[in-house]
């Protein structure tokens, strides 16, 4: 475990008499486990193990090689996309630019030709914003097998592109004679309604489809079996899996493997049951001492349950306790900040930062007491502390709103650690991954201890039927028990 | 002594016309399905009840039969809905409660009730 020490020095020109105090977060250590050991694959201190190597290699969330996975298919698409995009361009420039040579009178534009290229640069511009509303963003996941949806609308683009210049060379680059400007418009115009139309099919694929629920699904968190449900709509196991981490991060509570077992006050009884026999004593009573004896332990062995349910009412009770410590103690610290509109004081006035400070050491030794009850001491550092605290007195908020970071364990961004460019998940799954999603399909999502088991069940099918209730048989009699049958 | 059977004040005396009827019971069926005898009509009324609540309109407290089942022994002996019941195998039904009234209808097999009837035994 790292020692964190941090020291705070309160200056004296907040008139605080030039005290320095100093504020230490330290880990409880109470049987946490022997920790004193390291153990690794070294045989000397020299030597490198076998268990670094593997290590370094699974280090991947940085390397230009995972940069460049992680780009590569948007990539791909993106250009396909503006080749296709400049392609009818292009071909109403041609022959405008003098690469092939057409006769001055076939390229005339009359006003039909004329209208048809307005047509042609507004749905070419509608094209552009769409497309750029849509599609232009950073990718959200990088996904072990292809985006299949997506692949299929690139090939489509692809295809159609090719097709068409296929068509525009042989036709109209073979027949020089014959052709006139208004059919080249035309063609690209034609162009650009199958772009128009391919783009919409990659709305409805890409992003209209999996929006209807049609599965629910629950995810399970393993180490402290928190679970939730969703519903989804029909996703493949790997989109699926990136829509599920995005829920996660948004809604599950944040997972402290410090609080795994609770911190207890008492020092557990090393013997649960133990035996003894009396050597020396009088033979006579032998019996009846083992009896006892051994009634004892049983005794004490099943009320082990007892213990879990009695630890856990005592610590929530200490933590409340130290709870209510801390608020009160916030209270009163943010009482002595005052805005300096509001009230002229004796003190120089100061930026939020130094008020943080000034401020700071009243509540540090509660707010230092609730994180180590909590086990919250690795998550918080004191600079983290000291700027949230200078943000919320900067923005007027209350001692309550204050401590929300620190009471409030969910969701799992409320974490500042958490907030990584990037985060590695591994997916298990026994079906290939660009299958789509099924009754009974279970998948598992794996980083660090952390593993959520997801599974996917149907969602039944309601059968609505109309019951008609008459308003006028909607009549009520009052039925009074004093008439008995005979 | 009055004459007036529909508004007779339990305790009071009173003298009047009255409907002799023999009922004898059927076998039938309860609702758990066991084998009882029954007389096919419900009774309503009796000294802890309240006849301002009745929904039928009576004036006393007396036993007041309040539906006759179709075809069922009371109907063929006679008995019709809002009859009077004014005494059952001699016992007096002018100063009962309703349990202790559902009680002496179902002690025998036959019943001999006397019944006061509106337009007939009174205008």
């Amino acid at each position: 475990r790292r020692v964190s020490e941090m020291t705070a020095g309160v200056g004296g020109d907040g008139g605080m008499g030039g005290e320095v105090i100093e504020v230490q977060i330290l880990p409880q250590d109470d049987n946490w486990g022997d920790n004193t050991t390291a153990i690794t694959g070294n045989t000397s201190v020299r030597s490198e193990s076998f268990q670094d190597v593997t290590i370094i290699g699974r280090d991947q969330e940085t390397g230009v090689t995972f940069t460049c996975q992680r780009y590569v298919g948007s990539a791909l698409c993106a250009l396909v996309a503006f080749l296709a995009f400049l392609s009818p361009i292009a071909m109403v420039l041609i022959p405008r630019l003098n690469v092939i040579k057409l006769k001055s009178e076939h390229l005339k534009c009359d006003s039909e030709c004329d209208g048809l290229l307005i047509s042609f640069s507004f749905k070419l511009l509608i094209l552009l914003l769409g497309s750029w509303a849509l599609f232009f963003r950073q990718p959200k996941a990088t996904m072990p097998r292809i985006f299949i949806f997506r692949a299929l609308v690139t090939m489509l683009i692809f295809v159609f592109t090719f097709s068409y210049w296929l068509f525009y060379v042989v036709r109209i680059l073979e027949n020089k004679e014959e052709v006139r400007y208004r059919s080249i418009v035309y063609f690209a115009v034609s162009l650009v309604d199958a772009l128009l139309f391919i783009h919409y099919l990659a709305v409805i694929l890409l992003e209209l489809r999996h929006l209807t629920p049609q599965y629910a699904i629950k995810v399970l968190r393993s180490p402290d079996g928190e679970s939730r449900w969703y519903s989804i709509g029909q996703l493949s196991v790997q989109r699926a899996a990136a829509w599920v981490l995005e829920k996660y991060y948004h809604d599950f509570p944040i997972y402290n493997p410090y609080l795994d077992r609770l911190p207890s006050k008492k020092k557990h009884s090393t013997n649960s049951s133990f035996k003894y026999y009396d050597v020396d004593g009088n033979e006579e009573n032998v019996e009846g001492q083992t009896r006892a004896v051994l009634t004892a332990s049983a005794r004490r062995r099943d009320s082990s349950h007892n213990e879990r349910f009695y630890e856990e009412h005592e610590y929530e009770r200490r933590v409340r306790k130290r709870k209510a410590r801390l608020i009160t103690a916030a209270d009163e610290a943010f009482t002595h900040i005052k805005r300096m509109h509001e009230e002229q004081g004796p003190s120089a006035p100061m930026d939020p930062h130094e008020a943080a400070q000034s401020i700071f050491p009243s509540l540090a030794r509660a707010l230092q007491k609730y994180l180590r009850i909590t086990r919250q001491q690795p998550r918080h550092t004191m600079d983290s502390i000291l700027n949230h605290l200078s943000v919320c007195l900067a923005h007027d908020m209350s001692p309550r709103a204050f401590l929300e970071k620190y009471l409030v364990s969910s969701p799992i961004l409320q974490n500042d650690k958490e907030h990584r460019g990037v985060q590695s998940w591994g997916l298990v799954c026994d079906q290939l991954l660009s299958r789509p999603i099924n009754n009974g399909t279970i998948f598992q999502l794996r980083q660090a201890d952390v593993c959520l088991l997801c599974i996917v069940s149907h969602m039944p099918h309601f059968s609505i039927a109309e019951e008609i209730i008459h308003p006028k048989s909607n009549k009520f009699v009052l039925r009074l028990n004093s008439e008995t049958s005979v | 002594m009055t004459t007036r059977a529909f508004s007779h004040e339990p305790g009071t005396a009173m003298e009047c016309l009255s409907i002799p009827i023999t009922l004898e019971k059927e076998a039938g069926l309860d609702e758990h399905g066991r084998q009882v005898l029954k007389c096919g009509f419900k009774i309503g009324g009796g000294i802890d009840q309240d006849f301002m609540k009745s929904p039928q309109g009576y004036t006393d407290n007396g036993i007041y039969c309040t539906e006759v089942h179709d075809g069922s022994a009371a109907a063929r002996a006679g008995l019709r809905v809002h009859d009077k019941i004014l005494q059952c195998n001699g016992y007096d039904f002018t100063m009962v409660t309703h349990k202790k009234a559902v009680d002496y209808i179902k002690k025998h097999p036959v019943l001999n009730l006397l019944v006061a009837r509106k337009g007939v035994t009174h205008s």
